[in-house]
């Protein structure tokens, strides 16, 4: 298992100096410490997210959560409405916390209670937290996240954002450390692996799932967190689009879509690597219509790699 | 170890085949423009403009933008902009909030940042290219329908993205307009298609349905246009409910000729492309704007009002079945 997450590590890596160095090449000017902190700003939300997600595909079972962008989307806007209803302002990040702990453990409860796919049952939560957002604002954004947030969530010291710094990197080593050396970070791997011979052994299958979905729902309700602090408004779409490129990360990092295998390390790497060929496509000022098929084209090829080696072994 | 080479050597060729679509840097000031989205002609139309501007007046054109209506998306493309330290850079603003952190990175760099096409009115941007007043164009449209259906009507709307600020603010002033001026006609809460006709076109129907003594129904985003058109069409109350919205004569033209849109207002967006890039370029040399000038290469004067900061491009036009083949954008 660790020489296949060393192996993911690597072709990430070295993806990643083949972007920089292209970068480099064509565009020496884009080597400045204001990309880094450009690239690492673009992390943060997708980071958390792609967190949550990956944890979900471990536990197996064909988990999936397409919902974290609406749970991102509503929790901000639930987390500001309820600091316009008189919540004191410094409880916003353990509301964000909460609100998000609490709408993925509903699609913990739909997964392993009502025994729905998670496929489907997330899709299904997607639609209904994401307009949830829209309709109770109307659409409109809210204002009003007190300033000292602000300055956490636009911060940056020698270069680094301060989310990042203090909450997403943070949370991908506790995760590893978790999933590592306790015994539910073991459990995570043994039921995404084989979820009988687990239940088989004693291992509480449903329990562990259910606390994967509702941490993804924290992580997402984080990532809320860093949006208000970021933009210093609540937007009702500020989750659009991160289901896909969040498990795209997620895949790209070595997290097996069947579960029981891969790290959140590579997911880290993945996070940092798409986002910084996005950065430098951008840079090159590459049309970003092309930005999307390549990602694309990343995807298969490096999951391609991955699955050649697995047909090899097995003839 | 082989197959990592391997990847190397494709993420080479990856690496060089984008390559080839980057232009070289040159000594020319550059303005760059940031759509809401690429790939749809109204844009596409400001691009021409701006390109011809950009001939006109000797500076660089950069026309980037996100693949879908995405405000992070946009807000990770101006940033990279400003990183370049492209000279003016003019957005169409998705999301007026999400724009603010970049104003900041833009003044550290020197990099002139302002709005065209929509609007962040309090984020310190150095000016506004309007198309038309929010408030032209949103009393324009109930105007123009009152004289069709009367006062005393039930008019449908279906918008496109909920937090398109433009999109709500044409709204707002048309709600404005029914409160002050025809206090019978009674305007339907908008509906909000997203970016795809087929919404649209299910959401239409849906109040044609609803309400059977409806007299009219507006598009207000150009996507929504056409499925707003094909509804009242397949549900054969042409003459029975006037379409409208605000879009290209290009894309009603066929719905204003088959009946099914009454007229459309809109401006020409190749003009406003070209008036964004002059604006660009007027930053950048450091001249102020006046209260009233015709920009070289233009046919008619735009003014500037100085306490808002909005440069504007004129008042709105009015497109119908007669007029619409004077029209190619």
């Amino acid at each position: 298992m660790t020489e296949l997450k060393s192996y993911t590590l690597a072709i990430l890596a070295s993806l990643w100096v083949v972007v920089v160095a292209g970068l480099a090449i064509l565009q020496p000017s884009a080597l400045d410490v204001s990309t880094v902190t450009t690239i690492l700003q673009f992390s943060t939300i997708l980071g958390l997210v792609s967190l949550g997600q990956g944890v979900v595909i471990l536990c197996g079972g064909a988990g999936i959560d397409l919902s974290v962008g609406g749970i991102a989307s509503l929790t901000s806007v639930v987390a500001m409405q309820a600091a316009e209803a008189g919540m004191p302002l410094p409880l916003l990040p353990v509301i964000c916390i909460v609100v998000g702990a609490g709408l993925g453990t509903f699609n913990g409860l739909l997964v392993t209670r009502l025994g729905l796919l998670p496929l489907i049952a997330t899709l299904g939560t997607f639609y209904v937290y994401s307009g949830a957002a829209v309709a109770t604002t109307g659409g409109a954004v809210l204002s009003g996240v007190p300033s000292y947030f602000i300055v956490w969530g636009r911060g940056v010291v020698s270069g680094l954002p301060l989310p990042f710094l203090t909450l997403t990197l943070p949370l991908f080593l506790l995760t590893a450390i978790l999933l590592r050396f306790t015994a539910w970070g073991r459990w995570i791997y043994a039921l995404g692996f084989n979820e009988r011979s687990a239940r088989l052994v004693g291992i509480p299958v449903d329990r562990v799932r259910l606390i994967a979905y509702g941490a993804s729902g924290a992580f997402a309700g984080s990532a809320a967190l860093v949006g208000l602090a970021w933009l210093g408004s609540a937007r009702p779409n500020i989750g659009q689009n991160l289901e896909l490129t969040s498990l795209t990360a997620a895949l790209l990092g070595g997290i097996g879509i069947m579960g029981g295998r891969g790290g959140v390390i590579g997911i880290l790497a993945a996070v940092l690597l798409l986002v910084t060929l996005q950065t430098g496509l951008l840079q090159l000022n590459v049309n970003s219509i092309w930005q999307v098929g390549i990602i694309g084209a990343l995807l298969i090829i490096v999951l391609l790699a991955d699955n050649l080696r697995f047909i090899r072994r097995s003839t | 170890m082989l197959k990592t080479s391997k990847l190397l050597l494709l993420s080479v060729a990856l690496l060089a085949a984008t390559a080839s679509f980057a232009t070289a840097a040159d000594a020319k000031k550059k303005v760059a423009f940031v759509p809401q989205l690429i790939g749809i002609p109204y844009f596409d139309a400001m691009k021409a403009g701006g390109t011809e501007a950009a001939t006109k007046f000797g500076v660089e054109f950069i026309y980037t933008g996100p693949v879908d209506a995405n405000p992070v998306d946009q807000l990770q493309i101006v940033q990279n902009l400003v990183n370049q330290g492209v000279d003016a850079v003019s957005v169409s603003v998705l999301d007026a909030s999400s724009i603010a952190p970049v104003v900041e990175a833009a003044k550290a760099k020197h990099v002139t940042l302002f709005t065209s096409d929509s609007d962040a009115p309090k984020s310190g941007r150095a000016v506004y290219v309007a198309q038309a007043t929010d408030e032209g164009l949103g009393f324009m449209i109930i105007d123009e329908m009152v004289k069709r259906v009367g006062p005393d009507a039930k008019i449908g709307i279906v918008s496109g993205e909920a937090t398109a600020s433009n999109l709500n603010a044409w709204i707002g002033f048309m709600q404005a307009r029914v409160k002050d001026k025809y206090p019978k006609l009674k305007l339907l809460a908008p509906q909000f298609a997203g970016g795809t006709a087929q919404r649209a076109a299910q959401l239409a129907t849906d109040i044609m349905a609803a309400n059977p003594d409806l007299k009219g129904i507006i598009g207000v985003a150009s996507s929504t246009c056409p499925g707003v058109a094909q509804a009242i069409e397949t549900a054969g109350k042409i003459g029975k409910v006037i379409g409208t919205g605000y879009c290209s004569p290009n894309t009603a033209r066929a719905y204003l000729k088959s009946g099914a849109f009454a007229y459309t207002v809109l401006w020409d967006p190749a003009e406003l492309g070209y008036l964004t890039v002059w604006a660009g370029k007027q930053l950048i040399d450091g001249k102020p704007f006046e209260a009233t000038a015709t920009p070289e290469g233009m046919s008619h004067p735009v003014t500037y009002d100085a306490k808002t900061g909005i440069l504007l491009l004129g008042e709105p036009a009015v497109f119908t079945a007669q007029n619409v083949d004077n029209y190619h954008f």
